[in-house]
């Protein structure tokens, strides 16, 4: 109060109401204030190189490093090493044969890091024995488990190695096909015969893109529908995915209280609204989480208006990466990232808040568009609002009423003297349901 | 980066203003972001360019906060909004909640951040509509627009006690 001394002045003429407002304030605001950050936590911050909000100068520095890797994109983007040790024929002509242990591609542009070497010894097979039959949807035997083994110790995840060849094995057997064999999504198999045993067994490498971003970063590749997490530059999980299909909706959803779109509401609000079912390229960073943890209702599943998401990172505004019971050999979402459920489980600790995710869309690479917005959803023309209900609930929701293109309200208009005007200009309100 | 004459400069000025700036930062934001927010915010207005020909440099660091309450509020409004959803919902003896008064909360997120700033400048800064006008550089027309709009919302939604 002290300090605002000057230029305090009584104010006469309020009304009653006014004043039952004002004390409500003031009573709020007299209560404990919290703590101020002190002088050395700011300057601490000002050390940290970029200044808050570190967003736009992050993601320049990215750009310029990504830059510089562009090289290596031409490669296809990751790079694999192996060692002819099978006799498989695998597609993917950029491979360039490693001496052990240094393990030095002979792609020039390709970085090796000194835990190259650690990983080639990790990941020799395990095993040259050959398959004696194709091992196909429900089979079990050692067989099985010899496949659920080697998928483990090359990061994909076919679940517990229990020896049955159910989903959750050939999901894992999909991302395999999917980026080291370069199998189109739609030709993967769901079987194991014993060409494909034999590729597993190859000594077979996957590079970080970007192996210059955080130590835990996530690369999602959409034309492969593959998403790799890696952790100093090895990786650490592989998985299959679903993400958006691309094509263009109507819907009638449903936005529970509390959530976007419906923040104020006591009562479910129904909107019609379309969108596109696109995951978009970009450099992005993981924002927040929702765990079975975290969860006000506990069991870690998030009724988006599009859709359920179990244990959803969230990346992109509404987009997140997500388990789904769903996790089908085309793009199906809405535009998140779908992975198998066994997955979701234990995604969220793999990743922290602010750990990078790149997504590349196939078409240009992610610094081309940086922290590209999603699709947002706009309001359906075609919808009529069903007349009985919601009355009380729209009054409390007034940016329901024009959803896509409502922005945050007045910001400091221009000035001699601008403050600093945090990140970007104001992007438009991200009303993006979730999707699932 | 800044030179030592600035640091002296700007730490001498936040930290006489420092207790205000969270309490604005608080009725922003909430409670628990005020810290970050504040932080956030002075960092980000004393690396400006302007920074050193600013004439006020508490207003300007008061404008800043509202500005980067943009930014948390987009990020949060969502969780805020469950959250103090939760502490109504709660048995006595349930969940409490960090925000003295959570109805207000939640009355507040719907507001802009400029609205609150508005608010929180009139009603605990006493400050009349010119003052506040200079001191978020808008004019006086909009400061008088948008806190009866505010009221209007506040009315809405804080039923009486």
């Amino acid at each position: 109060m002290t300090d605002f001394n000057d230029h305090r002045r009584s104010d006469d003429g309020f009304d009653h109401d006014d004043q039952q407002l004002r004390a409500r304030v003031r009573r709020a605001t007299g209560a404990t204030p919290p703590t101020p950050p002190s002088v050395q936590q700011i300057e601490a911050r000002l050390r940290r190189g970029s200044n808050a909000p570190a967003q736009p100068d992050f993601a320049r520095r990215r750009l310029i490093a990504g830059l510089a890797a562009a090289s290596v994109v031409g490669l296809g983007g990751f790079a694999l090493t192996r060692r002819g040790k099978g006799d498989v024929s695998v597609s993917g002509a950029d491979v360039a044969d490693a001496p052990l242990p240094t393990g030095t591609p002979s792609q020039p542009t390709i970085a090796v890091t000194p835990a190259v070497s650690m990983l080639e010894v990790n990941i020799a097979p395990t095993t040259t024995v050959p398959l004696t039959r194709v091992i196909g949807d429900g089979m079990a035997g050692d067989d099985v488990t010899m496949i659920q083994t080697r998928l483990k110790e090359l990061a994909y995840d076919p679940g517990e190695v229990d020896g049955i060849f159910g989903l959750r094995t050939q999901q894992a057997s999909w991302a395999f096909q999917k980026l080291v064999l370069g199998v189109e999504q739609s030709k993967t198999s769901d079987e194991i015969d014993n060409d494909l045993w034999a590729a597993m067994q190859q000594h077979v490498l996957v590079y970080p893109r970007r192996p210059e971003l955080s130590s835990t970063h996530v690369e999602v590749y959409l034309p492969e529908q593959v998403l790799v997490l890696f952790e100093s530059g090895q990786p650490k999980l592989i998985t299959h995915i679903s993400s958006g299909s691309g094509e263009d909706w109507c819907e009638v959803v449903t936005i529970d209280p509390g959530e976007q779109g419906n923040e104020q509401g006591t009562e479910p609000l129904e909107k019609g609204i379309c969108g596109k079912s696109l995951t978009t390229g970009g450099t992005f960073s993981f924002t927040r989480k929702l765990t079975a943890k975290t969860d006000p209702d506990g069991d870690g599943w998030r009724e988006g208006s599009l859709g359920r998401m179990f244990q959803p990172v969230y990346f992109n505004y509404g987009l997140a990466v997500h388990g789904s019971g769903l996790v089908p050999k085309k793009p199906a979402s809405h535009g998140c990232i779908r992975t198998p459920m066994h997955i979701a489980e234990y995604f969220p600790e793999l990743v922290n808040k602010g750990d990078d995710i790149w997504v590349w869309d196939g078409a240009q690479e992610p610094e081309h568009y940086g922290p590209q917005q999603p699709y947002f959803d706009r309001r359906d023309p075609d919808w009529i609002p069903p007349s009985t209900t919601t009355s009380t609930t729209t009054t409390t929701t007034p940016d329901s009423t024009t959803p896509a293109t409502t922005r945050p309200e007045a910001t400091v208009p221009p000035t001699t003297q601008p403050p600093p005007a945090a990140t970007t200009t104001v992007p438009a309100v991200p009303t993006s349901t979730t999707t699932g | 980066m800044i030179g030592d004459e600035l640091r002296v400069t700007w730490t001498d000025v936040y930290e006489r203003h420092a207790g205000e700036l969270t309490r604005l930062a608080s009725f922003l934001v909430g409670r628990d972001q005020a810290h970050d927010l504040v932080a956030d915010a002075v960092a980000s207005a004393v690396t400006s360019p302007s920074w050193s020909s600013v004439r006020e440099p508490a207003a300007y660091l008061v404008r800043s906060v509202v500005n980067q309450a943009h930014h948390h509020r987009r990020s949060s409004s969502r969780r805020l909004a469950r959250e103090s959803r939760a502490v109504r919902l709660a048995p006595s003896g349930g969940i409490t909640s960090p925000e003295p008064d959570p109805q207000l909360r939640t009355a507040l997120d719907s507001l802009s951040p400029q609205q609150r700033a508005v608010v929180f400048l009139t009603y605990w800064g006493d400050l009349s509509i010119p003052d506040v006008a200079r001191w978020l550089e808008i004019s006086e027309g909009s400061v008088r627009q948008q806190l009866a709009r505010a009221k209007i919302r506040l009315r809405e939604v804080i039923v009486h006690d």
